[in-house]
């Protein structure tokens, strides 16, 4: 169920986009960036784990191979628009393969399944060194090769494209078939199955779209940081990070992520100067929202608005 | 032919001893997935959390690894009753998702907590008289892994007592394979799955303590740990002690025959890979229900 | 010794007991009759806890327990044989008998309590360190029985006892029933046999679409013409 039409969204990412141009401020420009990639990778996290009731831990393993196939391609002589392409295309490639074992997979398994993604990518990444010496950190840590500072505006206008692709991508899949196809193997993949809907078929595309955006996210969001290393692009901090901002706006509906992913930005910066106590209080934020809240903001606004009308669904 | 057969033996039978080890580790993750069908996904975490406490202890107080396991032991298990009680048991009352997010919090939190007290690098609880090695002719053996082992099959031997014969432990059995005819029987289910988690928790001090004496490891070694460990028990059979056994064996042989085969750094991928390949194959177990 | 007072009970948007009402007298043997879907299984997971129902009553030797879980009833003697035995498959019948003794009541008595079942029941100290899953399904309702008597019953709630097995083996259940009745232990019978169940039994209750319609002496019900119409085909 869709509240929002897409004149909103329209509106909405018209206001976010211009708004920034004209301020020109620098701050608002981190800000509304990193809203934007969170945004991003949050509505593509949700199609999976809200709509298709597939709780997947691995959108960090997309994030890292779009942002490694940017940065690696800039040292191979990759132009970063191509790179930022390639980044989405190789992360759905990737997805493709692992849906294999991982969707044989179902509830808890499946999870486990994502969960060993990034660590083996990370392992993987910490050992091999694809091109050049290292220059940060352990094993992979590059810096950007060749590519001059783009400006801030170039950036964010691409940031503003991506967010408003996923967002109407997945409201619009949501709203078709397919998407009554997912909520169906959500609810009851056995029941599905029966009903004549091929839901490997399904499961798959969701993946490989969620996949793909994701990683083109990330390879945008390590263009503009301009170097990336194993630990943080394959860790745990990209996951709380995503899971918190769909969590905290409300899974299994539109606004949810753009919601949460404006709350989760906040929170972050507010919590920058706690340091290493930061990831902690996310912590602690996840299973308070898990036990108190689980559906979120959206959640909270639709028991007020509908009141009686509206069953929030049990299984989120 | 004869001469590379021997140069196995001595990778086979360390593999075969690491798989104690590993055992012990997937223990705990065996027995409350095998009971409450559920998933702990901050079980690696907590075995590191036994290390490190262990090893706060040994710096702190100067004592064996081994001995602080009699203060372990017990804080851990109460620990575990307490956050099953108060907090997971409500958790699952809500749905299996909750429960993955909520023990996925508790997770980062352990990892966060413990690099913030004891810092990003690596520690080990290495003691001198588990440095030597025994010499077997063709073998060569750690006394660390045969440390291991022991200790492996005594927990076992330990824990399948206690589940055969005690009132508790079938009381928990039950509440294993009939939710609603333990209560009948007057089995407080609830209860039994804190009781569970408990012994769980405990177990991973147990196994956090051998790992450290073993291995180093830093805050972030949960994450691997608990990859491993589910790998082992879907192998093994959720709930089956004999199967777990087996199963960390299997994984430990894998380990050390690829390090010897492939490499140090193939070996960790190779334990990977092998979790997937046994995730998508048999998510049943071989041994369990 | 049993009360249940206006229970109604709702399973996800139906109604499976309404208004109901039943006492049970110690010492005496109880039967719920009624087609499949009146209701009686619930009315006995209402007594002892499984199901909550939203209004009503359920009391116990003059103590409310409508909402008290299910493994405290237990430990007051409230001992429900559910339907389908539900004997723990992996474990051999004499820790499924000794499982029984979980509560403290039982536990300080299990040896005696065994004791009587295997006397009971031959079969089971035969098969004793048997896994429950290889036994018949006559051998596990004796096993499902014995549990019950482990538990130190004082009310016992057999659900379905005759369901699935031969009628020699049915014969055989019901002696041994009158032997725990002998021991001072009330029992309430739900039996699709309505011949059988009325016939062992000293009263009866009939439900019908979740309510009571009739209810008294066994003896007189046997007789009675609207139950000799929908059970019996006669009349």
């Amino acid at each position: 169920m869709n509240s929002v039409g897409l004149k909103g969204l329209g509106a909405f990412f018209l206001l976010l986009g211009s708004i920034p141009l004209l301020l020109q401020n620098e701050l608002l420009y981190v800000y509304v960036f990193l809203y934007l990639i969170y945004a991003s990778a949050g509505t593509m996290w949700n199609l999976l784990a809200g709509y298709s009731g597939l709780l997947s831990l691995c959108p960090s393993a997309f994030i890292g191979i779009g942002g490694y196939t940017l940065i690696v391609g800039t040292w191979m002589g990759i132009p970063w628009p191509f790179g930022l392409a390639l980044g989405g295309a190789l992360a759905g490639l990737f997805a493709a393969l692992i849906s294999v074992p991982v969707f044989r997979l179902r509830g808890a398994y499946f999870t486990i399944g994502t969960f060993v993604v990034p660590e083996i990518l990370k392992f993987v990444f910490l050992s091999w060194r694809p091109v050049g010496t290292t220059v940060y950190g352990r094993g992979a840590g590059y810096p950007i090769q060749g590519v001059e500072h783009i400006p801030a505006w170039v950036l964010h206008l691409l940031a503003v494209a991506v967010a408003f692709f996923c967002v109407t991508l997945v409201r619009r899949l949501t709203d078709s078939r397919f998407g009554y196809a997912l909520h169906a193997i959500k609810d009851q993949e056995g029941a599905a199955e029966r009903c004549g809907i091929d839901v490997f078929k399904v499961k798959f595309l969701a993946f490989l779209l969620s996949a793909s955006l994701t990683g083109v996210a990330g390879a945008l969001f390590y263009l503009n940081q301009r170097y990336i290393e194993p630990m943080s692009a394959f860790g745990m901090q990209w996951l709380v990070a995503i899971m918190l901002s769909v969590i905290i706006g409300g899974r299994g509906t539109i606004e949810g992520p753009l919601l949460g992913a404006g709350v989760y930005v906040l929170l972050y910066f507010l919590l920058a100067q706690y340091g290493e106590l930061s990831l902690i209080l996310q912590g602690l934020m996840l299973i308070g929202l898990a036990l108190g809240a689980p559906h979120g903001i959206m959640g909270i606004i639709r028991s007020v608005l509908y009141k009686d009308r509206v069953v929030l669904d049990p299984k989120v | 032919m004869k001469d590379m057969l021997w140069e196995l033996m001595n990778p086979l039978v360390m593999g075969i001893l690491l798989g104690g080890l590993y055992a012990t580790i997937a223990l705990g993750l065996s027995l409350t997935f095998g009971v409450a069908r559920e998933i702990n996904l901050a079980h690696g975490d907590l075995v590191v959390l036994g290390s490190y406490f262990v090893f706060w202890m040994t710096s702190r107080f100067g004592w064996d690894p081994l001995l602080c396991l009699s203060f372990g032991v017990p804080l851990a298990f109460f620990l575990g009753y307490a956050l099953q009680r108060y907090l997971l048991n409500y958790s699952m009352r809500l749905s299996e998702d909750t429960v993955l997010v909520v023990t996925f919090g508790i997770a980062v939190i352990l990892q966060n907590l413990m690099q913030i007290k004891w810092g990003p690098l690596s520690r080990n609880l290495t003691q001198d008289y588990l440095l030597r090695t025994l010499d077997l002719g063709a073998l060569y053996i750690p006394l660390n892994y045969l440390l291991d082992f022991v200790a492996a099959v005594l927990v076992m031997v330990a824990l399948h007592a206690f589940l055969k014969k005690t009132f508790t432990g079938k009381a928990i059995r039950a509440s294993a394979q009939d939710v609603t005819a333990a209560r009948l029987m007057g089995i407080d289910v609830q209860g039994m799955y804190s009781i569970t988690f408990g012994i769980s928790c405990a177990l991973c001090m147990i196994a956090g303590t051998f790992l450290g004496m073993t291995f180093p490891f830093t805050p972030f070694t949960g994450p691997t740990l608990l990859i491993i460990a589910f790998g082992i028990v879907v192998l093994g059979g959720m709930g089956s002690i004999a199967g777990t056994l087996i199963g960390g064996m299997a994984f430990g042989v894998v380990q050390t025959l690829s390090g010897y085969f492939l490499g140090l750094t193939a070996q960790m991928l190779v334990a990977f890979a092998m979790v997937l390949v046994v995730l998508s194959l048999m998510p049943r177990g071989l041994f369990g229900r | 010794m049993l009360e249940v007072a206006d229970l109604e009970v709702t399973y996800g948007g139906l109604r499976a007991l309404q208004g109901v009402s039943l006492q049970v007298f110690p010492g005496e043997i109880l039967a719920i009759v009624g087609s499949n879907g009146a209701g009686k299984s619930t009315l006995l997971c209402a007594i002892s806890g499984i199901v909550r129902p939203n209004k009503g009553k359920v009391v116990f030797k003059g103590k409310e327990i409508t909402h008290m879980p299910v493994h405290m009833r237990v430990d007051l003697g409230i001992v429900h044989v559910p339907e389908g035995r539900r004997v723990f498959p992996e474990m051999t019948v004499l820790e499924n008998l000794m499982v029984a003794a979980y509560n403290p009541r039982a536990r300080s008595r299990w040896r005696s309590s065994l004791e009587f079942v295997l006397e009971l029941f031959p079969v089971l100290a035969r098969k004793k360190d048997q896994l429950a899953k290889t036994l018949s399904g006559g051998e596990q309702q004796m096993l499902a029985i014995g549990r019950g008597f482990m538990q130190q019953p004082e009310l016992m709630l057999i659900d379905e006892l005759s369901l699935g097995l031969a009628p020699l083996v049915v014969r055989e259940l019901y002696t041994v029933l009158k032997v725990i009745k002998a021991q001072g232990v009330s029992m309430v019978l739900v039996e699709q046999n309505v011949r059988k169940s009325l016939l062992e039994s000293d009263r009866a209750y009939v439900l019908k679409g979740g309510q009571v319609t009739l209810c008294g002496a066994s003896r007189e019900l046997v007789e009675h013409p609207s139950i000799k119409k929908a059970y019996f085909g006669i009349g």
